[in-house]
């Protein structure tokens, strides 16, 4: 599925790694729908935790907010019941033991952006291919597993439901990102500033950078990397 | 294949036909959105938005692919004002042209063409396709069990899609 958006492809990045945008961005939906509107925690003191992993690399890691949250599984697609995915809960406890299996049902997968471009939504896949300054496509790719049949069917409806130039979600992720785009141009104020939580992450010994939900980490964490790799080839040049 | 229609009392229905989508056509342009919801059946209903013709939709993503209660979800989402990629909304109005009717068991399968005009912001953009819809009878008019809307375009990067199609 291929969506035309009308801004620079930093502003669809930087808006995927955002904590924050869902609440105002998605309010229509929150409104809208009651699955969407409870299956996270959203507040400010939401015990989801967003990343700066280096060179770039960022996620909003829902896991800590899933495993707060209590003993759910598939929070990350939906809040199923498990008994309707019965054959796939099997094979996950046969693949990883009942325990394992468990906490990877509990936590789902990634919610990262790969520097530069590469968007690992769930069980999504986008890539988002810069076309002019002003001018971006973004491919999006619902992952199927192999013999998963009742997750694939799932994940196939819930991407076309969320995802795309129709999606209930990203539809209106394109709108701000192209408000943003008409912002950014008016270049006033001239800078964009995104301090909060700045100093006050914990820092792990592997170098990541770890704060709230409202804290603006993620995205230091791919400006700074943007900046360091353009400043090179500048040099370069 | 589609062939010509084969209603006994052809006119009269192709005249109804027409109307129903004229109707369903204003309603979109106008975004009454309970009105259009209106004209769907109640249950085991399909609004389908491939990607290209004859795609698999168990297998590959569709733009839309709502059954009933997503088709109300979408239309709940647009009733609360603050999906923004409709505030503002989008100046519409479409053409729809070559109508073919055929009677089947299911319904009349009515095949038309449309072209959109949308405007928004200062961006004027052209939409077109090719529309299937599956109409039962409901009293002197019908409602809708199936659309099928194939753009010209589907299969390029397309803006977004989140007026009624």
């Amino acid at each position: 599925m291929k969506h035309k958006m009308r801004s620079n492809w930093k502003m669809i990045v930087e808006n995927q790694v955002d904590g924050y945008h869902a609440p105002m961005v998605h309010g229509s939906l929150i409104a809208a729908n009651r699955t969407f509107a409870t299956v996270r925690d959203r507040k400010p003191t939401s015990p989801t935790r967003v990343r700066d992993l280096g060179n770039g690399h960022t996620d909003i890691d829902h896991r800590s907010d899933y495993r707060e949250a209590g003993d759910k599984l598939f929070r990350w697609t939906g809040g199923i019941a498990p008994e309707r995915l019965p054959n796939y809960v099997e094979a996950m406890k046969e693949a990883y033991g009942p325990e394992e299996a468990r906490t990877r049902l509990i936590e789902g997968p990634p919610h990262s952006m790969l520097f530069p471009n590469i968007s690992l939504a769930e069980m999504n896949i986008m890539l988002i291919e810069p076309v002019s300054p002003e001018l971006s496509i973004q491919y999006t790719c619902p992952v199927f597993l192999e013999g998963a049949e009742e997750l694939n069917a799932r994940t196939l409806r819930r991407c076309e439901g969320a995802l795309g130039p129709a999606g209930f979600l990203i539809a209106d992720d394109a709108e701000i990102g192209e408000l943003t785009q008409m912002g950014v141009a008016n270049l006033e104020p001239e800078w964009i500033i995104l301090s909060r939580g700045l100093g006050k992450e914990e820092v792990l010994d592997s170098g990541v950078k770890l704060a709230g939900l409202m804290d603006e980490t993620s995205q230091r964490g791919f400006w700074n990397h943007y900046r360091e790799v353009m400043s090179k080839s500048r040099e370069a040049a | 294949m589609m062939t010509s229609m084969t209603l006994d009392s052809s006119t009269t229905a192709r005249e109804a036909v027409e109307q129903f989508l004229y109707l369903e056509a204003r309603l979109q342009d106008d975004h009454r959105y309970d009105d259009w919801e209106a004209l769907w059946a109640d249950q085991d209903t399909l609004y389908w938005v491939p990607t290209h013709e004859g795609a698999d939709p168990s297998r590959e993503v569709s733009y839309i692919y709502d059954n009933r209660s997503r088709l109300t979800s979408r239309i709940r989402q647009l009733n609360t004002g603050m999906r923004h990629a409709q505030a503002p909304q989008s100046g519409l109005r479409r053409m729809i042209s070559n109508i073919e009717i055929e009677q089947g068991k299911d319904g009349l399968t009515v095949l038309s063409n449309f072209m959109l005009l949308e405007s928004r912001r200062s961006h004027l953009t052209i939409w077109g396709g090719k529309v299937k819809h599956l109409l039962v009878p409901d009293g002197d008019s019908f409602r809708i069990k199936r659309k099928t809307v194939i753009l010209v375009n589907s299969d390029e990067a397309i803006g977004n899609l989140a007026f009624l199609v």
